[in-house]
């Protein structure tokens, strides 16, 4: 185990650099001078422009900028905001909370629907029941989160007057107000991983059933709810793991446009704010803990990907 | 025509409905005010920043030089008054017994060291809004004395605006770089958290000079980029005031319960921006067929839902500087067709134009292309980043038209000159007609807004007569309240200020 773990940590590194650097000079392809940006378009004159590029950095040859990101990014310095002077390390301790706290609160939701879903689909499967649950499944994935989310605002804050429409509440400042704040964003980003959650384990389970030792169990006279909890789902459940990983990744892009509907001050908002803005510093330092979140999630699935299943370390 | 009419006589009843009920009823102290604004801040340093939409979080932080009142005319603000003994001098006179929200008192010294400051090229986004300006001179500890290289009347208005929010020199001194994050201004109302993505709190300032202000105990600014989460946080009660409003979205605001909306004229405009220095555009016989053929009536049924009126000027109807005389273009494509072969272009031309990839613009510019396009002139729509267009239309002269906004000017001058005079940054071509140049330096060198006006009129006439302009229609200014709000006063920027705004308790 000691050295898979060794394995998989060691292959993180070249991974960060990789990404840091694509993004790094990403952003240089973006459309529009982040100095004429910062000194306003009716004020831009050379000199100006030169002073401004000096005191960014900008002036110097990719590869140095790059080198010394890297190196004060390695002593946890990150820059500051060319638009607001923040230090950027104090932006992404304060919205990090935000996002990961909905990233895994839809995922959760996902597991907790999506997990019965799956074995009605499964178990169910072409009746009445099992076609209902592939039928929010598959409703799950093709709907949009924006048109969604803007659909539980209108029914259930603007009609009903049950939960705000808007906004974040912090969980230290007040848990009711937190949870109320957060039911809306988790429904409309909750909705794919459910839809996710489901199609997977059902078609994981589908394979299962089909398999030499659930026949056994079934000859043996085991009743089908004992085939399905007892047997099959333990098997059908390793490629959840591999699953729920990619969810929680896939649904820390979609915050992007979730937290925009609910206007939530997180890492989605901040890396499009960043974007628009031309702010580099902010948004080199968004993305690369966007990247570290994902690389995170991968390698905790690996780990415990490995120790479920001995056949993925030993190989 | 008489739609425009229509929508302009609303939009003065509704102000002056908004007006009445504050003056009927009794302000009261106390009350937050919830507000949601689409952009945050840039920094509150009001020098250093260059985004037109940071003046909603300034203008309850710092008070201005000068104060502007609904038909953005100047009126006293912390200088009490002013005046020119000769045209290159002016005189203003401040207000006694104001303090800075750290206690520094306000005087000629703080003055000079703010109207220095924004002189500082190195710090300020706004020393060529005061080139003008040779000395700052403190003739006694409330007068001050402004030298001018040349007479300049638009220095009184330009003092209603970023140049005109003083800081407390003190906290700047002390702060520096921070300053920006931490401001300490005279206004009345003082920072208490930024926090950036989300909020700005600010409360009420105890010792502000004027007695009785502010009624608000504190102001909430939120901040909500999408249109639509705007109008559903001001629909469930979340705030109390939003603007920006989607214009799809505003009719079905109106009429609301608990809500009362305002819809009404800005400085701002949208307009085609010509590149006059590239053929065919620099002849004037092209741009008139241009004009001829734009159905500026028909853009504003469908793009805007008739919420505006057809701009004629580069100022709105109900502004100072504005022509009253002047008709607008009429959509007359035979006439277009008569001016094109005028210019020796029968078979009509092309030309390329820039826009944003927005919707809205999108649609704008379709209906536009397809209105030319009847004519025989045809436009190759060029849909692009904004911050990409907007310098390669008009740093890289690579585009001979853009499809933008003018996002207009507290004093006329730093319009037309802009947009109009051969060295304006909005004049990429550079066309230069000399008439208009004279006139704009007279308006320029004289300081009775009543002689001002009749020159600014002139320049509106030539403006239309020469076809420099391409002027399609204003840019309205769309908000919506909670009507618990009272004593709210809309203004020509369309960038809302709080002063005056009081609370029904009960919301």
């Amino acid at each position: 185990m000691a050295a898979f773990l060794r394995r998989r940590l060691l292959a993180v590194i070249p991974l960060v650099l990789l990404t840091t650097s694509l993004v790094f000079s990403l952003i240089l392809l973006l459309p529009g001078d982040p100095a004429v940006a910062l000194v306003g378009l009716e004020n831009v004159t050379e000199e100006r422009l030169a002073t401004v590029r000096e005191r960014m950095g900008l002036n110097r040859p990719l590869y140095v900028q790059y080198g010394l990101w890297l190196a004060r990014a390695a002593h946890g310095d990150l820059g500051t905001s060319l638009r607001t002077g923040q230090p950027v390390t104090e932006a992404l301790r304060d919205r990090l909370p935000v996002t990961l706290g909905l990233a895994v609160a839809a995922t959760a939701f996902g597991l907790i629907v999506g997990f019965p879903l799956a074995v009605i689909a499964a178990s169910k499967r072409g009746g009445f029941t099992g076609s209902c649950a592939s039928g929010i499944a598959a409703f799950g994935v093709a709907v949009p989160n924006f048109w969604l989310g803007s659909m539980l605002v209108l029914a259930l804050a603007l009609h009903l007057r049950w939960l705000p429409a808007t906004g974040y509440a912090s969980w230290f400042d007040s848990p009711w107000d937190a949870i109320r704040h957060a039911i809306l964003p988790t429904l409309t980003l909750g909705a794919s991983a459910v839809a996710e959650i489901t199609r997977q384990l059902r078609s994981a389970l589908q394979d299962t059933l089909t398999t030499d030792y659930v026949r056994t169990a079934r000859a043996k006279g085991i009743g089908e709810r004992g085939v399905i909890w007892k047997h099959a789902l333990r098997n059908a459940l390793i490629p959840m793991i591999t699953v729920s990983g990619l969810t929680i990744s896939r649904l820390v892009g979609a915050t992007v446009v979730v937290e925009s509907i609910f206007a939530l001050p997180g890492l989605g908002r901040l890396n499009l704010e960043a974007v628009l803005t031309r702010d580099f510093p902010m948004l080199q330092g968004a993305v690369l803990v966007m990247v570290l979140i994902v690389i995170a999630v991968n390698f905790l699935s690996d780990v415990i990907y490995g120790w479920v299943d001995p056949r993925i370390r030993l190989s | 025509m008489k739609r425009f009419g229509v929508v302009a006589s609303c939009a003065v009843l509704v102000t002056v409905l908004l007006g009445i009920s504050s003056i009927e009823a009794q302000p009261r102290q106390g009350g937050t005010l919830r507000v949601a604004f689409r952009a945050e801040v840039s920094t509150f340093d009001p020098f250093k920043g260059a985004s037109g939409t940071d003046h909603m979080y300034l203008y309850p932080v710092f008070d201005t030089l000068v104060r502007f009142d609904d038909k953005l005319q100047p009126r006293p603000g912390l200088a009490e008054s002013w005046d020119t003994p000769d045209p290159k001098t002016l005189v203003l006179r401040l207000r006694k017994n104001v303090k800075f929200h750290d206690g520094t008192p306000f005087n000629a010294e703080a003055v000079r060291f703010n109207l220095l400051r924004a002189q500082d090229k190195n710090v300020s986004s706004l020393a060529s809004e005061l080139s003008n300006v040779e000395a700052v001179e403190v003739a006694d500890a409330y007068t001050v004395r402004l030298r001018l290289k040349r007479p300049d009347a638009s220095l009184v208005l330009a003092f209603t605006d970023r140049a005109g929010m003083m800081v407390s020199p003190t906290a700047m001194q002390k702060l520096g770089d921070q300053f920006g994050r931490t401001p300490v201004g005279a206004g009345e109302y003082k920072l208490v958290k930024w926090t950036p993505g989300d909020s700005v709190r600010l409360e009420r300032f105890q010792d502000y000079w004027e007695p009785g202000r502010p009624y608000l105990d504190g102001i909430l600014m939120r901040i909500m980029p999408d249109g639509d989460t705007r109008v559903n946080a001001l629909r469930s009660g979340q705030v109390d005031f939003i603007m920006e409003i989607p214009t799809q979205d505003f009719a079905s605001l109106k009429g609301e319960k608990g809500i009362k909306t305002y819809e009404g004229p800005s400085l701002a405009y949208w307009r085609i921006f010509l590149n006059m220095g590239k053929p065919p555009l620099d002849k004037k016989a092209a741009r008139e067929a241009i004009n001829l053929a734009i159905d500026r009536g028909a853009l504003v049924r469908t793009v805007m839902f008739g919420l505006t009126e057809v701009s004629v000027t580069p100022f709105p109807s109900v502004y100072w500087a504005s022509n009253p005389a002047l008709k607008p273009w009429p959509y007359d494509p035979a006439r277009a067709k008569a001016k094109l072969v005028e210019a020796g272009l029968p078979n009509g031309f092309t030309f390329d134009m820039v826009l944003e990839p927005a919707p809205e613009h999108v649609r704008r510019a379709e209906a536009i292309q397809a209105q030319l396009a009847a004519v025989g002139i045809k436009v190759d729509l060029k849909p692009m980043e904004l911050a990409k267009g907007v310098q390669g239309y008009f740093r890289g002269q690579e585009f001979m038209a853009a499809n933008y906004r003018w996002t207009g000017r507290p004093d006329p001058d730093q319009s037309v000159r802009g947009m109009f005079h051969s060295t304006g940054f909005y004049n990429p071509g550079k066309l230069q007609v000399a008439r208009l140049e004279e006139l704009m330096d007279q308006a320029k060198s004289v300081y009775k807004l009543e002689e001002r006006r009749a020159l600014y009129q002139k320049i509106d006439e030539i403006i239309q007569q020469e076809a420099v302009d391409v002027p399609l229609y204003v840019a309205p200014v769309l908000e919506a309240m909670s009507t618990s709000v009272e004593g709210y006063q809309p203004n020509l920027l369309g960038k809302p200020a709080f002063r005056g705004v009081w609370l029904r308790p009960g919301r």
